[in-house]
């Protein structure tokens, strides 16, 4: 256990390692480097400019100062908005697309789970059947669609609910729920499946034989084996929070880490693009690491390996 | 005679699939006295499990009894409800399936899931704490019983810990866990290897006799059979074939399926060298079972009256039965020189 | 126990108990008429309502985007003068004037955008971008994936090791982050390659950010593929007929394609199906944020961004592209559910 342990973040660690790398030599492929598409700096201030940022250096050493600031824990210095560090930024804009995003996950597994449960249960019938056809719908419908039509409805037609911003309870309704359509709808369709496969199981059907009602059967013993496969998913639920949180926070405005990623692609502020690229990457890969340890510890079957 | 304790009377089930109806049972008649060993033998897809979960009502969707009755221990079987079914399931009547590698839950302890069934049936009424103890007291016994050693020890192992044999052996403690009057043993060693198999069905027989229950024993194996069973019903295609004592039906087999099926073994005893004769063809599409003798196709005398009407059954003594046209052709004949 | 009937009951006859002839056997024997694995798969395809009504939505969808702009009276760059902003079916103060003067004027069935831009044409023309990159994105990926996944499932061992061990990074890797990053990056060399290297100016016909987006895919995306193919050749080459071609001294080329590849094509044909929705989600994504297409060309993400900014006073606008790009992903999921419970039912999440 402890080897794998051991094993899962070393390869987490390589994962960020070859990101980190693979932004730093991305962007200095953008030919001219990165000031170049600025309304053209006087001779000086480029000299300053690039002294600041060691693209007078050569390109080694540019990466082992990139590299040994990365360690310690150092994102660099944005380029647009002057004196504020991709630090603050990550600081101040995180917690508000964590709030987000946390919320929304919760949500989706809240509602899914249990929804899949019951369609699984319910097999064949009616209600099964309505239940995955909004399933299917749900994953077919892009979060920025789900959005807009959240903004058209509920803010521009029946003004239920604000549209820009972040400062009231109110103000979270649209964003989570545009956030948790997808996700929801996946995680009903991946338990519903697992649910039927773990129903279809010869232990079932001892448990059955010894005179297991049907209630504790549902519970205790499908859904501990069935919600595996759904733990796992948690890993690519937080990719698609954090991607889908980029479409959320431009479209409401809020200001979160997500908006600043987006605003500095359009404005090429490059450290910023290689801090928050490299800071989510962390992120996800901790998460997955921490996912799939979870995932062994409440899988008996792999315990002893 | 002893006291029956299983009576199936013309029962007849039929699975609707999306293709039509499968008659799985065709007009089954079984019936068990307290203590009786009885093997069912067949191919695979006969009906021999389908007979068997029926008296659970654990006939899988979309399976239904048609018609017929079972009564079993006092209950009419086919009138009961799931309410009713759960209260029998594991205290009267207990099942051990083929495969003990997927028939116990992987996420939860052997202990748990002996004690699950003890605590299921228990009426005593006291109180948790003290039901618990009892209850782990009780897995534990069960499992010496069942010859597993450091039973103490294996009460805190996962499934996946153990061996196939090991696991079947958890499997028959579950089963007795409330020492039903009829156990339900479902091919319980075609998973095993050889050795193993031997002793597990020692231990069943065992048990048997230290708890005094009856079994009912599913197996496509004529050796297994033969060692343990008492009575023998032979299905084919979802009917009973032929019905009588392990010796009627090894030294006096009316049926020509019987006959093929004897012939398929091996005997070590044959000083010649005896060449094995499989049985030709394929059993019926279930979907479309012919008019007649449901053997007919794959039979070697074959006659007419097979193909179009299905045989009636042909006493032969009081235990001993069985459905074939050729039995009754002399008898026929006989008749007719006398008319 | 049986109730032992009279036997004149069955009113028999001596022919009865004749012995029955092979031919009277035979004809109990109801085989059931054998077909192939295609034909069977097919049959369960054409018997699945809801797979042949996606399909049928697809084929219309399809026709629209790509072969009614050829007839269409307007084009996608073209800025109408004096027709911006129109709303459906309405027509500008000329197009009246030329209406009235008896000349018959196509309608703006949607309407048109700030620019002049008929918006019906510049949603078919979306409609093809996202098919497009859809299904070229699935193809890289099929491409890709199915060699990687056969050759490090044939070869086995050291090899396998090796390049599973790639895929388990590159699947760790965030692969929106580094879509997101070279869809940034490229755009600049792409761009330069496009206007100074002779014979590469297509790539501005094209678009940088869908080039980009088709180098991601193929950088990123075939690992799931790889892993589902190799999953499925490990236990094909255990496979007798695959010792026997070795016996009779086929290459490892040869027998990859020939038997192993032919082998799980259903499989396959399933997974880059349902891949091609996850494509045209992924390019609508990027396309959004304003990192897929370039201008003057659209599609479906691009044109529910230009419209987020009118989408109080012309919600249509952004309506039209958002049910589209549901309704082209709803189908291709379905269809490829279909498609997968006729020929693979095995893969069944």
């Amino acid at each position: 256990m402890t080897k794998y342990i051991i094993k899962r973040i070393a390869l987490g660690l390589l994962t960020v390692f070859i990101v980190a790398t693979l932004t730093f030599f991305l962007m200095r492929l953008v030919p001219g480097g990165p000031f170049l598409s600025e309304k053209t700096p006087s001779a000086a201030t480029l000299k300053a400019l690039e002294e600041k940022y060691h693209f007078n250096e050569p390109l080694s050493v540019q990466y082992r100062i990139y590299m040994e600031n990365l360690v310690k824990g150092d994102f660099g210095v944005s380029m647009k908005r002057k004196g504020t560090t991709v630090n603050d930024i990550i600081a101040k804009g995180f917690p508000v697309s964590a709030r987000i995003g946390g919320l929304s996950i919760l949500i989706s597994f809240c509602i899914g789970v249990p929804i899949g449960t019951y369609a699984a249960y319910k097999r064949g019938k009616f209600i099964d059947k309505i239940i995955m056809f909004f399933a299917t719908c749900g994953i077919a419908v892009p979060s920025f669609v789900v959005s807009t039509i959240l903004l058209i409805v509920f803010s521009g037609w029946l003004g239920w609910f604000p549209s820009f911003g972040l400062t009231t309870p109110l103000h979270y309704v649209m964003p989570v729920t545009a956030l948790c359509v997808y996700p929801t709808a996946y995680i009903s369709r991946l338990m519903r499946s697992s649910m039927l496969d773990v129903l279809g199981q010869d232990y079932m059907r001892t448990a059955k034989a010894k005179g297991v009602g049907q209630f504790s059967s549902l519970f205790k013993h499908a859904l501990r084996n069935s919600i595996l496969p759904v733990v796992t998913y948690l890993g690519p639920l937080l990719a698609y929070t954090v991607v889908g949180s980029f479409v959320i926070e431009k479209i409401f405005n809020i200001p979160g880490l997500g908006r600043d990623f987006i605003s500095s692609i359009t404005s090429r502020d490059y450290p910023v693009i290689m801090g928050t690229t490299v800071f989510l990457a962390l992120l996800l890969v901790a998460i997955n690491v921490v996912v799939d340890i979870v995932y062994k510890i409440i899988d008996p079957r792999i315990k002893l390996k | 005679m002893s006291e029956t304790l299983l009576d199936i009377k013309n029962l007849r089930l039929s699975f609707f699939t999306p293709a039509g109806e499968v008659k799985a049972l065709n007009d089954i008649s079984i019936k068990m006295n307290k203590g009786d060993v009885l093997g069912i033998v067949g191919e695979s897809g006969s009906g021999k499990s389908v007979t068997s979960y029926a008296v659970m009502g654990l006939t899988a969707y979309p399976g239904r009894i048609v018609g017929g009755t079972i009564d079993f221990n006092g209950h009419k079987v086919h009138e009961m409800t799931e309410k009713e079914f759960r209260k029998m399931r594991g205290k009267e009547v207990s099942i051990i399936f083929q495969d003990p590698m997927t028939s116990l839950n992987p996420v939860y302890t052997i202990g748990n899931q002996i004690c699950e069934s003890i605590l299921l049936h228990d009426e005593s009424g006291l109180p948790k704490k003290e039901l618990k103890k009892k209850a782990k007291a009780r897995a534990i016994e069960l499992l010496t019983l069942v010859g597993i050693n450091e039973p103490e020890k294996r009460l805190k192992q996962y499934p996946h810990e153990l061996s196939g044999g090991m696991r079947q052996r958890v499997m028959i403690a579950i089963a007795l866990a409330c020492e039903p009057k009829l156990l339900i043993a479902d091919e319980p060693t075609t998973a095993l290897d050889v050795t193993i198999q031997a002793q597990i069905l020692e231990l069943m027989l065992e048990l048997k006799d230290k708890i005094g229950m009856s079994i009912i024993m599913i197996t496509h194996d004529l050796g297994v059979v033969s060692n343990m069973c008492e009575k023998i019903a032979v299905m084919y295609a979802g009917k009973i074939v032929e019905f009588g004592s392990t010796d009627e039906i090894f030294y006096n087999p009316k049926h020509e399926y019987t006959k093929g099926l004897l012939k398929s073994i091996p005997k070590l005893t044959d000083e010649e060298k005896e060449k094995l004769v499989p049985i030709e063809g394929t059993p019926v599409d279930m979907l479309n079972p012919p008019k007649g003798c449901p053997f007919a196709p794959r039979c070697k005398s074959c006659m007419k009256i097979c193909i179009e009407k299905m045989p009636p059954y042909t006493d032969f003594s009081d235990t001993h039965y069985s459905a074939c046209w050729l039995t009754q052709k002399e008898e026929f004949l006989k008749e007719e020189g006398n008319n | 126990m049986s109730e032992n009937k009279n036997l004149l009951s069955f009113q028999l006859k001596t022919e009865d108990f004749e012995k029955a002839s092979e031919n009277e056997k035979q004809d109990l024997v109801v085989m059931r008429e054998s077909v192939s694995f295609w034909k069977d798969g097919m049959r369960r395809l054409l018997r699945n309502k809801i797979a042949m009504v996606s399909l049928a939505v697809l084929v219309i969808i399809m026709l629209f985007a790509f072969v009614v702009p050829y007839f269409y009276p307007y084009t996608y760059k073209d800025q109408i003068r004096g027709s911006e902003n129109l709303d459906p079916f309405e027509y500008s103060q000329e197009e009246m004037t030329r209406i009235e003067n008896g000349e018959s004027v196509f309608p703006h069935v949607l309407g048109t955008d700030n620019l002049g831009r008929d918006l019906a044409i510049r949603l078919m023309m979306g409609a093809r971008v996202s098919l497009l990159v859809g299904i070229v994105a699935s193809i890289i990926v099929l491409i890709i994936g199915s060699v990687y996944g056969a050759v490090s499932a044939y070869f086995g061992g050291f090899v396998d090791i090796i390049m599973m061990r790639i895929v388990d990074i590159i699947y760790t890797v965030p692969d929106i982050l580094i879509i997101i990053l070279l869809s940034v990056v490229l755009k600049h060399p792409l761009q330069s390659i496009a206007d100074n290297v002779p014979g590469f100016d297509w790539i501005n016909t094209i678009g940088v950010g869908l080039i980009s987006i088709f180098i991601v895919f193929g950088l990123l995306y075939w690992v799931g593929m790889a892993r589902m193919v190799r999953s499925q050749i490990l236990t094909l080459k255990e496979q007798e007929y695959v010792t026997a071609a070795r016996a009779l001294g086929a290459g490892h080329g040869r027998i990859i394609r020939k038997h192993l590849l032919t082998n799980c094509i259903g499989t396959l044909i399933v997974i880059t199906t349902l891949q091609i929705p996850s494509s045209i989600f992924t390019e609508s994504f990027l396309s959004f944020l304003g990192l897929g297409v370039a201008a003057p060309m659209t599609s479906l993400g691009s044109m529910a961004s230009d419209a987020l900014e009118g989408i109080t006073s012309y919600p249509h606008r952004l309506l039209a592209p958002a049910i589209l790009i549901s309704v082209i992903i709803l189908t291709f999921n379905l269809f490829g559910d279909g498609l997968r419970d006729a020929f693979d039912p095995k893969l069944k999440d």
